[in-house]
């Protein structure tokens, strides 16, 4: 009986450890690692400051960070994960960014209160609503229908008014909404679509990470000069340099 | 304990070493589909160590299934065969994440019940072989023949239904195979017959009335998250040994396909299809309605910009695909255009079931398409061209996280890129194109071998007859058989300003020009070429990534990996530096510890048993000996099966093709050497016989090196058949010396010490399997060439090691320390 006992015990450990459902803990235990999430990313960006040509994120944009509930965003049986600075999956083979991503992205833009954001690829609605607490209004739109649908709800359930959802194609942007002064592409693309660069306003920023779902390899910026004209940057968001040379 | 009936079940054990091979090619193919081809050979290579634990559990419990011996080895059979389809299913709905595996490593425990559930009709099936050798093991050479010219029916079987039926399905007709195994079994010992002809009826029965299984794949391929999108439509599946073909449509949300298109681009493509391999996206038919206004976009892309310099006539594509680069240049005015394609369903999806769509565009002139590996097609064909085009490997994502590490490339070598240069006509170009990732590897190494291509050749000036361009995501290098002119350069120019890209190098261009409109921290590639022409090597050496060109003996064009950068790649993995592992080495690397691990594990485990050891051989000088032997010759076969194949790749054209005629033709040879050594080792003795032998492998290992490569060339004019009679004829002779190994030693064991007998097939498979995954590694670092060295090597060891020592000159003598 012993050993079935102990052969039982080892079988639920086994379980919980391929993913079983488990509680997410109360929220000031959310507050309090949502926090110890958002100083690992301030860390991480010192390490890769020469990348990002910056130290440091804009102090808004760690703010929100820390008052986007990630918990409340990604799937139920996810929760116990949401503030690990890492991706995690949220069904219908995609993921929600890891955040220290996520912050970048959102940095790059150089988000104001002023501004209005595009987001191509809704995903669980975190970058959205991350952008939601930095601008004016953001416009998101999702290709996968009930991706876009849960998101919807999400989002207004946590009280983001200032988020518009649509479902559908992406590549023509939303005209409707614009013309924006930042557009955040979270889903790779082998092309940069014609239609959003002609919607981003004259200063405006477009970001795109580039990789697999799990893995970010690199990010694009694109930036609209004043008269127009267009520069790209590409950004290694890691620290590892130098790549030539006596090391 | 010897059986009483004298006759072995050869037809039986062929028939279930054959099922089994069947099924570990079919669940190679199955797991390529639903994950990724890299942890199928990782998956499947750990779950045939199923047959290393087959000798462990009978060495542990060697007394039951010596009483019960008959029965026991019908039974196995059987359970391989019930196992078969279940054990895949299982293991597929375990959903296991591989790119998650990185963040979530409690993600291991799904892997190792897959490892576990794929391992146990291997269990099965190897337990029934290894039963054959303990019953029957005087008549070991019998045993050992008729189990590999199953195993060589099994692969030819394998591409057979590959061919016919759907991996589903093919899956179950290895499992039929083994039922029919089972019932053989029973007809040729003489026990169960009647059970195990129930037992094939209700299998059968319940194969043909069971709805077929469905594949899950995981969500996160390609083609799996693309079918989640609102409008998406699967318009064709097509399956062959080269793969699964899936079309998929999208009226709704089109698919946009412009690789590398620059930001100034405006033009958007017209209606594509995408075409996924092996549920990875491969490329796209362009619709072609006839109004040139829709493919306006193709003149903007990068691949294009050869024709801002040239109008060439005639165009070679390679690697076509579903057809762009050959719309391109039809679109662009080429007279001839021949577009080379290896896989014949992506050839026959774009020439016959899509013909309307495409414009016709693999079934009417210019374009001429032609079915065949492109190397071989280079090396057969004898026409000049204007321009060569060679688009990107692999994918944007892939590429750049090391996953292609593996696969061998040999169009991306040294003598590859040779072999194109020797067919540009006066002024021609080859336009080759790498995508960028970030820091870049796959365009350096482009670079690097183009550059040694050319120096290899006696161009003097070879910075005269190269120009690159970049856009954010993708480089072209264009080489001339000739040179650039002022007038080309400026063309070049305006096309890149056009269109969004920028210059990246050619001979005397300022350094600060690259970094225009798309920037790098570095401009890498300019550094890169400008270092490779002057051939100075510190840029190369001082790179974090080996970016060296490859050649024909290590063709692993995305293996970047070079050590001294994994520490620091280890320590930023959270931070961002995930993507730079070159996971593809690492994951083959990660494959041989847990296959060393496991394999030692199973291998020692019988021994802390004392009590399966009989008396007289506690001393352990013949179990020194008995590993020595059969690990040193499980490595060393494995080691010469994978160079050879590799060897027989370019010769035969096709990887698959090489892969069928080697392993077949090693499997029959050695079975006859088996055979052949029996009569051998009656007559002068086993371990004379043995050691003979392995002086007769290591001179016709050593020849064979010396000879292959002439050989080929002097062949390489022949038609297929005389071809593979070539193959046949060359790769014999050793593969009959090998042969006689095995069951050689594992007949004096049976005579003198049976209670090894199971321990040596333990010892056996854990090496061959281990020794599979150890050649990749050894073919990696060293090259194929090398790996054959070291193969004869370890055949040398078996002169020091055969288990049994013997007294006088009869193959069963007693051994000096037997009492």
């Amino acid at each position: 009986m012993e050993a079935w006992a102990i052969r039982s015990r080892w079988v639920v450990l086994c379980l919980l450890a391929m993913g079983g459902p488990a509680s997410a803990g109360p929220d000031s235990d959310m507050a309090a690692r949502r926090q110890a999430m958002v100083d690992e990313i301030a860390g991480e960006v010192r390490m890769t400051s020469q990348y990002l040509g910056r130290d440091r994120l804009d102090s808004r944009v760690l703010e929100a960070m820390g008052q986007v509930p990630r918990h409340e965003l990604v799937p139920e049986r996810q929760r116990r994960y949401a503030y690990e600075n890492r991706p995690l999956p949220i069904g219908h083979g995609q993921t929600i960014s890891q955040p220290y991503i996520v912050a970048i992205m959102t940095d790059l833009i150089e988000p104001e209160p002023t501004h209005v954001v595009l987001e191509v690829g809704t995903g669980s609605g975190y970058q959205a609503a991350v952008l939601g607490r930095l601008v004016d209004r953001v416009c998101t739109i999702e290709i996968i229908p009930p991706l876009a649908d849960r998101a919807r709800a999400d989002l207004a359930r946590l009280g983001y008014g200032n988020i518009r959802t649509r479902t559908g194609d992406g590549y023509y942007g939303w005209p409707e909404c614009g013309p924006f002064d930042g557009i955040v592409v979270t889903a790779g693309a082998s092309q940069v679509p014609p239609p959003l660069i002609e919607q981003l306003k004259p200063g405006g920023k477009l970001v795109i990470p580039v990789g697999s779902r799990f893995l970010t390899q690199q990010l694009l910026l694109v930036e609209k000069g004043e008269d127009g004209e267009l520069r790209t940057r590409q950004i290694l968001p890691v620290r590892f340099v130098p790549l030539t040379g006596g090391h | 304990m010897p059986q009483s009936n004298p006759r072995p079940p050869l037809v039986s054990l062929a028939m279930a070493s054959g099922a089994a091979l069947a099924y570990q090619l079919q669940l190679v193919r199955l797991f390529s589909i639903i994950q990724w081809h890299h942890f199928a050979y990782m998956i499947i290579s750990l779950a045939l160590l199923g047959y290393g634990a087959s000798g462990t559990f009978l060495s542990l419990f060697r007394r039951p299934m010596e009483t019960w011996l008959g029965q026991a080895y019908i039974a196995c059979i059987a359970m391989f065969a019930i196992l078969a389809l279940p054990a895949f299913l299982l293991a597929q709905s375990l959903a296991f994440s591989p790119e998650e595996l990185l963040w979530r490593p409690t993600m291991i425990w799904r892997l190792a019940c897959i490892y576990l559930v794929l391992g146990t009709p291997f269990f099965f099936v190897a337990c029934a072989i290894g039963l054959a050798f303990m019953g029957w093991g005087r008549q070991s050479n019998r045993i050992y023949a008729a189990d590999l010219t199953g195993a060589a029916a099994g692969s030819v079987l394998a591409i057979g239904l590959a061919w016919t039926l759907n991996p589903v399905a093919a899956l179950s007709g290895s499992g039929i195979l083994g039922v029919l195994a089972a019932v053989v079994a029973a007809l040729e010992t003489g026990r169960g017959r009647s059970w195990m002809t129930v037992m094939a009826a209700a299998y059968l029965v319940a194969t043909t009335v069971l709805p077929a299984p469905q594949l899950q794949p995981s969500p996160y391929k390609d083609l799996a998250s693309t079918l989640q999108v609102a409008g998406a439509q699967t318009r064709a599946v097509r399956s062959s040994p080269y793969g699964q073909v899936t079309v998929v449509t999208n009226p709704r949300v089109p698919f946009r396909d412009a690789p590398g298109m620059g930001l100034k681009v405006t033009a958007e493509p017209p209606a594509q299809l995408a075409l996924f391999h092996d549920g990875d996206f491969a490329s796209t038919i362009t619709r072609d309605s006839g109004d040139g206004a829709d493919l306006r976009f193709l003149a903007s892309l990068p691949s294009a910009a050869p024709y801002a310099v040239a109008s060439p006539g005639r165009v070679l594509v390679l690697e076509a695909g579903g057809g762009l680069l050959a719309l391109q240049a039809k679109y662009l005015g080429a007279k001839q255009v021949t577009a080379v394609e290896r896989n014949p369903d992506v050839v026959d999806l774009v020439r016959d079931d899509f013909a309307g769509f495409s414009g016709d565009l693999y079934g009417s002139p210019p374009v001429n398409v032609v079915r065949a590996h492109p190397r071989s097609f280079l090396t057969s064909d004898r026409r000049d061209w204007d321009l060569i085009q060679l688009p990107p490997s692999g994918g944007l994502g892939g590429g750049a996280s090391g996953l292609f590490a593996l696969t061998e490339d040999y169009l991306r070598t040294t003598e590859a890129i040779e072999s194109m240069l020797d067919r540009l006509a006066p002024d021609g170009i080859l336009a080759v194109q790498a995508w960028e990732s970030l820091p870049p590897r796959g365009s350096l190494r482009l670079a690097a071998t183009l550059v040694n291509a050319l120096q290899r050749r006696g161009v003097e000036t070879p910075g005269d007859s190269i120009v690159a361009l970049r856009s954010w995501q993708m480089a072209v290098i264009l080489v001339r058989n000739g040179r650039f002119g002022l007038a080309d350069l400026s063309e070049l120019g305006e096309f890149a300003t056009t269109w969004g890209y920028d210059l990246a190098w050619y001979q005397g261009m300022p350094r600060e020009q690259a970094q225009g409109l798309n920037r790098t921290q570095e401009p890498w590639l300019y550094d890169a070429i400008t270092a490779f022409i002057a051939s100075e090597d510190n840029f190369t050496r001082g790179y974090k990534f080996d970016i060296r060109p490859t050649d024909d003996d290590q063709p692993f064009f995305n293996n970047f990996l070079r050590w001294r950068t994994l520490p620091e790649t280890v320590r930023i993995l959270h931070s961002g530096g995930m993507a730079l592992l070159e996971a593809g080495y690492i994951l083959l690397l990660a494959t041989l510890v847990q296959a060393a691990l496991l394999a030692t594990i199973l291998i020692l485990l019988p021994l802390v048993r004392s009590r399966s050891c009989p008396p007289g051989l506690a001393g352990g000088v013949k179990r020194g000996r008995t590993a020595a032997y059969f690990g040193a010759i499980g490595f060393a076969f494995m080691l010469v099966e994978v160079a050879a194949i590799h060897r027989f790749t370019l010769f035969l054209g096709e990887p698959l093709m090489a892969s069928a005629v080697v392993v077949s033709t090693f499997l029959v040879f050695a079975g006859a050497g088996g055979l052949a050594a029996g009569a051998l080792a009656a007559r002068f003795g086993a371990r004379a016989t043995a050691r003979t032998g392995a002086v007769a492998v290591v001179a016709l290992g050593l020849a064979w090196l010396l000879v292959v490569g002439s050989a080929f060339d002097a062949g390489a004019g022949l038609g297929t058949a005389a071809r593979v009679a070539l193959v046949v004829v060359v790769t014999s002779p050793l593969a009959f010396a090998m042969g006689q190994f095995f069951p050689t030693a594992l007949g004096a064991l049976s005579e003198h010490a049976p209670a090894l007998v199971p321990w040596a097939w333990a010892v056996n498979g854990c090496a061959s399997v281990t020794g599979a995954v150890l050649a990749t590694v050894l073919a990696l670092a060293l090259g194929f060439d090398r790996c054959m060295l070291v193969a004869l090597a370890l055949y040398l060891v078996t002169l020091f090691s055969f288990p049994v020592v013997a007294r006088g000159s009869g193959p069963f003598a007693p051994a000096i320390d037997d009492t």
